[in-house]
């Protein structure tokens, strides 16, 4: 026997572990871009995503007014609560304020709060999840009994107490978000953990010397990739709901305009019978995108249950 | 004759294509006969088994010159008239894996009583009798009756799922691979029950299965299948002591033997043939030591070599030195 | 000097008890799937376990490949104690001593392909850099007769059974250990099939020169693999001899049977060969209750 060494493995491998990590994740959003696109829904939905994704970054530019100024129509009155009509496509406010500007202005800061709260109540979620389904016994106990205390904690005295304590601010919201959300995809992802755990490809890893870390993100973590994926759609979808209800209850940043923010200038105005271009505007920009991160995550149910899937 | 196919061909719809699981198979069952089908994994064997049954996915073409049983024309017969008469009556499937079959949080007398219900009007008494009568055909104990799968070894559940397919008597038997994931101990055990069932119960049984041993054992024709189709079919000892098709000899060399301690096992090169593609000449060409060109081109018809035999290759006149060559590992492996 | 030597292994198992016998200071229930096992093997040997399930055989694989610790009893490798070792030192038993699985439909990680599958072992184990990983998968690969062009980027589901096994075996024989314990390799694949993983067994050992422990329920394939074997039962060992000895005159009353092909009503077979068929048929039944007497004492302890 002697072959010679060879050269032409028909993909190089990135070397180091991280970077084959990276390929893995884009090796798998692909494969979900193709899933998603075959669902009608989640093409939908990955449609109004991306628009949304579009007008938070470009949104300085396409403001037709500035969103905090009081502002007269052609004929030098003051635009108070104008109907939508061809000069406000959205109406106005009662302090004369542009709600299309608004609404623009407000979608960068809604997505990058739900964004920024979902990944990271994903990324710690995942984590707990893993290392406590991967580890069990007490580090397991420990790590549940954790998460069972965080899933008795009411949202609102929590975020109203953070509030009190420190003021209002988008990084205590956001604070808040998490708190609340990384609590389900943490029992989900930990029971799915256990049950890869049983499997032999696990004991073949060990068997090979893997280290326990090793074990739970090489081997264990791209089998939950599909999971993970879906729940940090959802988690998203969450988040963007839970800072909706904070800013709309009073409690988000006043110098950072969502579009809760925008529901609560609407209930604290009084207008809220009279004016339904302002309630209506924010309500559907709402819905709609949480929606859209819903029917993404249903196109990825497939992905999740591989007798579903044609790899 | 039990059941007769003719050509039968079984087409299935997949992401890559059309592929054609078995093709042109002829076969034929007696009554009261013990018929094992042998071959690798792939080669279709249980897609036959479904197709017979009816049990394939709706897009699958299912076609054949004649196929009747017991002077049904299975092509014809209506969904309606199939599902009430012929399934788990007169043909009966034990399936692969059916040791997993079996609900874990049923009773498994609750759940054969279950089955007859289902299927007839028989009253709770009746059935209860009936499956205390299976039980014992099968050879496990009356009070097994009330325990849960996860009491039964491996082994009992098999029994098991073969006492449910004889609920209704039938005249054919199916069994998909039942030795498969049991100890040889336990395989020995269920073969031999599996023989005394059938002097019991008097059904045909059609055994498939890919261990040679298994059939060496219980059958009494043997079909040897290949990416399809039958390339050998003869009673059991004729085929073990004389083999006509250089496939049977492949086999026959890949399994240890008592009568030969210190011969040297050899494999087959190679894989079976992608069924999307069909090859059309004999399948086995792309792996056969003793192929030749007429082999690639044309496929070799099944020609009867003795009484009761038939083999589809096309150098049945040579098969003295083929079968002198084949016992040779260079043969196989130059 | 034997490379593997197992000296009064036993492995204990505490079944939990229920509130009632716990309250009534009952003892608690042990399964001792292991039971005072001593055998050793040589530089280069092929060494059999044979044994029905339940005889221990799995977890005997599985206390020499460190997936779980002996309750007692001592494990010498090349003269080192090794039953309990730090991760350094498991890391260095690692690089020696590597398992086959049975399951090839199991044990290999859905989501890697057989380059990585194979790499794994050095990998983990850090043996080499990755330029001389990428040089010696590939070669492993074409060794146990996978061409890499083809195989190296391929993920387990679309392999067939047996070429998934080769990968296992790749994937252990890629460190360069000097003992393989093989855990019933070939039960899940056709019989068909099974002739040539085995065959790429003894050859990889011959050539890679390494020890083999190879495990089965089906003493055929053993007396056709292995220099000596060993017969398990509920947990004990019973004999050991070689494969020749073991079929032809064996010591005790109690056997194993093996998945002969001859069809049961062949009046060819020589009566010798009959005779250890037939006394194959009726296990020793003071053995069987010498196990089922040492297993109530067990309890009553």
């Amino acid at each position: 026997m002697n072959p010679e060494p060879l050269d032409s493995v028909a993909a190089p491998m990135p070397t180091g572990g991280m970077r084959r990590w990276a390929a893995a994740l884009r090796r798998e959003l692909a494969h979900n871009w193709r899933i998603i696109r075959a669902d009608r829904l989640g093409s939908f939905g990955m449609v109004v995503i991306v628009f949304a994704a579009f007008v938070a970054v470009f949104g300085p530019w396409l403001m037709p007014h500035d969103p905090y100024a009081s502002l007269r129509m052609t004929d030098g009155r003051m635009a108070v609560l104008q109907q939508p009509g061809a000069e406000f496509p959205l109406g106005t406010t009662n302090l004369a304020r542009d709600l299309l500007s608004q609404m623009i202005a407000a979608t960068r800061t809604t997505m990058i709060i739900g964004l920024v709260s979902g990944l990271i109540s994903i990324f710690i979620g995942a984590n707990i999840g893993l290392i406590a389904g991967y580890y069990g016994g007490r580090v397991d106990n420990v790590l549940m009994r954790l998460t069972d205390i965080v899933y008795g904690m009411p949202f609102l005295p929590f975020i109203i107490v953070l509030i009190a304590l420190f003021g209002r601010s988008i990084g205590f919201v956001m604070l808040a978000i998490v708190v609340i959300v990384w609590r389900t995809s943490a029992r989900v992802i930990r029971a799915q953990t256990i049950a890869l755990k049983q499997r032999q490809f696990v004991a073949f890893a060990r068997a090979r010397g893997a280290s326990d870390l090793r074990i739970i993100y090489r081997h264990i973590g791209p089998n939950i990739l599909p999971l993970l994926l879906l729940y940090t759609s959802f988690n998203i979808a969450w988040a963007i709901v839970t800072e909706a209800s904070a800013s709309f209850l009073g409690f988000g940043d006043p110098n950072a305009l969502t579009w809760g923010g925008i529901l609560q200038d609407l209930w604290v105005s009084g207008y809220t019978r009279r004016a339904w271009w302002w309630f209506a505007a924010p309500s559907l920009a709402i819905v709609l995108l949480v929606s859209a991160f819903v029917f993404v995550s249903r196109a990825y149910e497939v992905v999740a249950n591989p007798r579903l899937a044609d790899r | 004759m039990l059941l007769e196919a003719r050509n039968l061909c079984v087409t299935y719809r997949s992401v890559h294509g059309d592929v054609r699981a078995v093709d042109g198979l002829d076969l034929s069952i007696s009554e009261h006969e013990v018929f094992g089908l042998v071959g690798e994994s792939g080669c279709g064997k249980t897609t036959l088994v479904k197709a017979l049954l009816r049990l394939v996915p709706a897009q699958t073409r299912v076609e054949a010159d004649v196929l009747r049983f017991k002077g049904h024309n299975l092509l014809e017969l209506p969904q309606r008239r199939f599902r009430r008469e012929i399934l788990m009556r007169e043909i009966a499937l034990v399936p692969q894996s059916a040791q997993n079959s079996l609900n874990p949080v049923q009773r498994v007398g609750a759940q054969i009583v279950e089955a007859i219900r289902a299927h007839s009007s028989t009253s709770r008494g009746k059935a209860h009798e009936r499956v205390a009568e299976l039980f014992d055909i099968v050879g496990l104990q009356p009070e097994l009756m009330d325990r849960f799968p996860h009491e039964f070894s491996g082994g009992m559940r098999q029994r098991a799922m073969i006492a449910m397919a004889l609920v209704f008597e039938p005249a054919l038997l199916v069994m998909d691979e039942p030795t498969t994931g049991l100890d040889v101990l336990v395989q020995e055990r269920l073969l031999r029950r599996i023989r005394a069932i059938r002097e019991r119960v008097q059904s045909s049984i059609l055994l498939i299965t890919h261990d040679i041993g298994v059939i060496a054992e219980t059958a009494d024709r043997v079909g040897v299948m290949y990416a399809g189709r039958l390339v050998e079919c003869a009673p059991t000892l004729p085929l073990f002591e004389q083999p006509w098709h250089p496939y049977t000899l492949g086999l026959k060399n890949a399994f240890p033997s008592i009568l030969e301690l210190g011969r040297e096992l050899i494999s087959i090169p190679g894989s079976p043939p992608d069924l999307s593609n069909p090859p059309a000449g004999c399948g086995f060409a792309g792996r056969c030591p003793f192929v030749l060109d007429v082999c690639h081109a044309t496929r070799p018809p099944a020609v009867d070599v003795a009484t009761g035999r038939v083999s589809a290759c096309t150098r049945t006149a040579d098969i003295e030195h083929i079968r002198a060559a084949a016992a040779e590992k260079v043969t196989w492996h130059c | 000097m034997a490379l593997l030597s197992v000296e009064h292994v036993t492995k204990h198992y505490r079944i939990g008890r229920s509130l009632g016998a716990a309250l009534r200071r009952l003892p608690p229930n042990w399964i001792k799937p292991v039971e005072d096992l001593s055998f050793s093997i040589a530089e280069g040997e092929i060494l059999g376990i044979v044994g029905e399930s339940g005889c221990g055989k799995s977890t005997t694989c599985n206390i020499l490949a460190k997936l779980t610790d002996a309750t007692s009893g001592r494990v010498l490798f090349d003269g080192e104690d090794v039953t309990h070792l730090s991760s350094a030192a498991l890391a260095r038993y690692r690089t020696q001593v590597q398992l086959i699985f049975q399951d090839p439909f199991d044990s290999l990680n859905p989501r890697l392909r057989a380059f990585d599958l194979v790499a794994e072992a050095p990998r983990a184990l850090r043996l080499w850099d990755e330029p001389e990983i990428a040089r010696r998968v590939p070669r492993m690969l074409a060794f146990v007769g996978l061409p890499p062009e083809r195989y190296a980027q391929r993920y387990p589901h679309q392999m067939s059974g047996g070429e998934r096994q080769r990968v296992g075996i790749a994937s252990a024989l890629v460190a360069e250990p000097r003992l393989v314990i093989a855990d019933e390799p070939v039960s899940m694949l056709d019989v068909s099939i099974r002739a040539g993983v085995m065959d790429l067994l003894r050859d990889s050992s011959r050539r890679l020169g390494f020890s083999c422990l190879y495990v089965s329920h089906d003493l055929s394939i053993l007396t056709h693999l292995c220099d000596r074997v060993m017969v398990m039962y509920l947990g004990q060992l019973l004999e050991v001899a070689t494969s020749k000895d073991l079929v032809r005159s064996p010591r005790r009353a109690i056997r194993i049977r093996a998945r002969w092909w001859l069809p049961c009503r062949c009046r060819t077979r020589p009566t010798s060969a009959r005779r250890s068929r037939s006394k194959a048929n009726s296990p020793n039944r003071s053995i069987r209750r010498q196990g089922a007497a040492s297993r109530r004492a067990v309890r009553r302890r």
